[in-house]
């Protein structure tokens, strides 16, 4: 009963409603702050909000402060360290940014709550303590001062961001792939997907439809109850969607809701939840729907959503197809032990990445799906089969899905960047494989992708 | 000798019910005796094993976790195929979730077709104890659909509180292995290992006749 009320109250009160427009007041959301970069004054802005602080910076920088029943919910985490009294030991620290210190060090660079152990955590507050008396005290937030050559570097890199969509997408500048492989700035990241995804023209096309409007709407109730229950189950380590009903999960709550008033033809599906979220972390919720539906109709990721999930299984089939040629003893391994890519790459695809992966990793993924679309997808996929063959090749079932379900964790973006980009497909072959799958798709491998 | 001892069995268990009753937070409560913190929906399946010692014999559960969203059930009944136990779950203060137990049913023995529809080691399991406010689904009204379904077992969990979920786990691989005294053939280690993964091809291949059909929802 309770439950339905907070959903109640959860869906009559859309956040503040505010003029859609891309000009916004710095500080009302979120994730949406105007940013000042020195030494780009000489440039033409053409965009107003070209740059931005991704959500994961803002809420950085807000004092963050643990208290012993935080520690003590997460108690479970601690279970080796049965006996120790939280209370105790956070009232022996009285020293408040001492206490903000150690919990702040706690949230990875991407605004992820880490997982630290409690010795780690006394351990970061000795630190903390030698430091203040040797009479150096560290910045509570840690925040880095970039050097000048840094912030020169990080400068040059906006301008060019800058520049190059400008014009986009009439003009396609040459360097845009490559750029965009290297990975987009972070705090340029919001516009450029929206630039990328041509968030513009889909907005042009369809004029009359207001977001703001749209979370007013109510929902069918079984759709909603879905929504509801997911959205306190996504990222729910990320600050920002950390709190319970707080404004991240119901900024996720709206956009999800508006994404299955509008696109009818699949309403929400699981999945869409993580990548509205990743969209979350660095654009304000209008913004983040816009893009979202430009993914689903522009991208054609509907496909992947539809009832039947026909795009999913054409991505087996050419993925496998693909695997056939670049990895063909992984090919031979995974067709003798019947070991489908159903078992393992629902969610990569489905997900583009997201679901199970960190977010470092999933952004650069975006930024190369968003410039050149689904051909990364495969790339990243045998990429990880290619580096991964060494180990599941003679394996059976049990140890080869361990040897893939263990991968995601801890992968290092670039190294994933530059080794995908390094298999060899093209994009003809994918549109060749794509008609394949339509007019006569090759037995052998549809025994495989089939469900 | 060595190999002597190693006698294993694998046993595929399929968890099955609608989407949010914690069927994955039940699984990893179970393989990694934690309650998970940092949970999402899942996306088609997801697979963990575990290997326990039951009456004497060390068993390697094969667990599929599966996904609840209907869009997703097209891709979850392959995984039905070759089961040797099912657990069905719905969670005690959602009671849809209980009504919709005769659909999970009559979708797992549709699609994943065991030889004994009537037998079949099925668990029902009533999750989400820990949630009690006095209107959670009645463990008498679970009973009785238990009772008119076959005489299924029924048992009530908390993946939160870590309550009787490692009961329902070995309930469920217990009645697996009930299931397949007859039909299993002890092996060493790597032999049976090898045997498992040739079963199923087997159900594959038995699939495979079936024409390369456009895929519709379930």
């Amino acid at each position: 009963m309770e439950e339905e009320k907070k959903l109640q109250n959860f869906e009559n009160s859309p956040v503040k409603k505010e003029k859609p427009t891309f000009e916004r007041k710095s500080s009302e959301l979120p994730g949406e702050e105007k940013l000042e970069v020195d030494n780009i004054d000489d440039m033409t802005r053409t965009r107003s909000d070209t740059v931005t602080k991704p959500r994961h910076e803002s809420i950085m920088s807000k004092t963050i402060q643990t208290t012993y029943e935080d520690l003590e919910s997460r108690r479970e985490s601690y279970s080796h360290l049965k006996d120790v009294d939280f209370k105790d030991h956070f009232n022996n620290c009285t020293n408040v940014y001492r206490k903000t210190y150690v919990t702040a060090k706690a949230k990875n660079k991407y605004g992820f709550v880490k997982d630290i152990t409690f010795e780690e955590q006394v351990s970061r507050l000795t630190e903390a303590e030698e430091d203040e008396k040797e009479g150096k005290p560290r910045s509570a937030l840690q925040n880095k001062k970039l050097s000048e050559k840094e912030t020169n570097l990080q400068n040059i890199r906006l301008s060019k961001w800058m520049k190059m969509l400008e014009v986009y997408p009439d003009e396609v500048h040459p360097k845009l792939k490559s750029r965009a492989r290297k990975g987009i700035p972070d705090y340029y990241r919001a516009t450029a997907w929206r630039v990328l995804t041509c968030v513009k023209r889909l907005q042009e096309e369809n004029e009359s439809l207001d977001y703001f409007r749209i979370i007013k709407v109510k929902g069918e109730k079984k759709e909603i109850d879905t929504i509801f229950k997911d959205v306190t189950r996504t990222f729910s380590k990320h600050s920002f969607f950390e709190e319970k009903y707080g404004f991240g999960q119901k900024t996720l709550f709206n956009v999800l809701k508006a994404i299955s008033l509008v696109h009818k033809d699949t309403g929400y599906i699981q999945g869409m939840n993580s990548i509205v979220g990743i969209l979350l972390m660095y654009m304000n919720e209008e913004n983040s729907f816009w893009t979202m539906l430009s993914l689903l109709i522009k991208y054609n990721h509907k496909k992947y959503f539809l009832p039947g999930l026909p795009g999913l299984f054409e991505s087996f089939y050419i993925f496998m197809k693909l695997m056939k040629k670049v990895l063909p003893k992984s090919y031979k391994h995974m067709k003798d032990k019947g070991i489908k890519p159903s078992m393992f790459a629902t969610q990569w695809f489905v997900t583009l990445f997201t679901s199970g992966f960190d977010p470092e990793v999933t952004v650069r993924i975006y930024d190369s799906f968003f410039t050149e679309g689904p051909k990364i997808l495969y790339r990243v996929a045998l990429w990880i089969m290619k580096d991964n063959e060494s180990k599941y090749l003679g394996k059976d079932l049990d140890d080869f899905l361990q040897v893939l379900f263990a991968t995601p964790k801890g992968l290092d973006p670039d190294k994933l960047m530059d080794g995908s980009v390094k298999i060899k497909i093209t994009r003809q072959q994918i549109i060749d494989l794509e008609e394949e799958y339509k007019t006569k798709p090759d037995d052998e491998v549809m025994e495989i992708v089939q469900a | 000798m060595e190999k002597k001892k190693n006698k294993k069995v694998f046993l595929k268990v399929v968890i099955i019910g609608d989407s949010g009753v914690g069927k994955t937070s039940l699984i990893h409560r179970y393989t990694s005796t934690r309650f998970l913190q940092d949970f999402k929906p899942t996306i088609g399946a997801e697979f963990s094993n575990k290997e326990v010692v039951i009456n004497g014999k060390t068993v390697v559960a094969q667990i599929w976790d599966t996904a609840g969203q209907e869009r997703y059930q097209s891709l979850g009944i392959s995984f039905y195929r070759g089961a040797d136990c099912c657990g069905i779950v719905f969670d005690r203060s959602d009671h849809s979730s209980f009504e919709n137990l005769d659909t999970w049913k009559n979708a797992f023995l549709k699609h994943g077709a065991p030889k004994e529809e009537g037998t079949f080691p099925f668990l029902v399991i009533g999750n989400k104890s820990d949630l009690d406010d006095g209107s959670l689904v009645k463990e008498r009204d679970a009973q009785q659909w238990c009772a008119d379904n076959g005489n299924l077992e029924y048992i009530e969990t908390s993946a939160k509180d870590n309550t009787s979920v490692e009961e329902a786990f070995t309930k469920l691989i217990e009645k697996g292995m009930e299931r397949e005294k007859v039909n299993l053939v002890e092996l060493p280690d790597r032999m049976s290992q090898k045997n498992k993964t040739v079963n199923l091809q087997r159900d594959v291949a038995k699939d495979v006749n079936r024409k390369p059909q456009k895929k519709k929802c379930c």
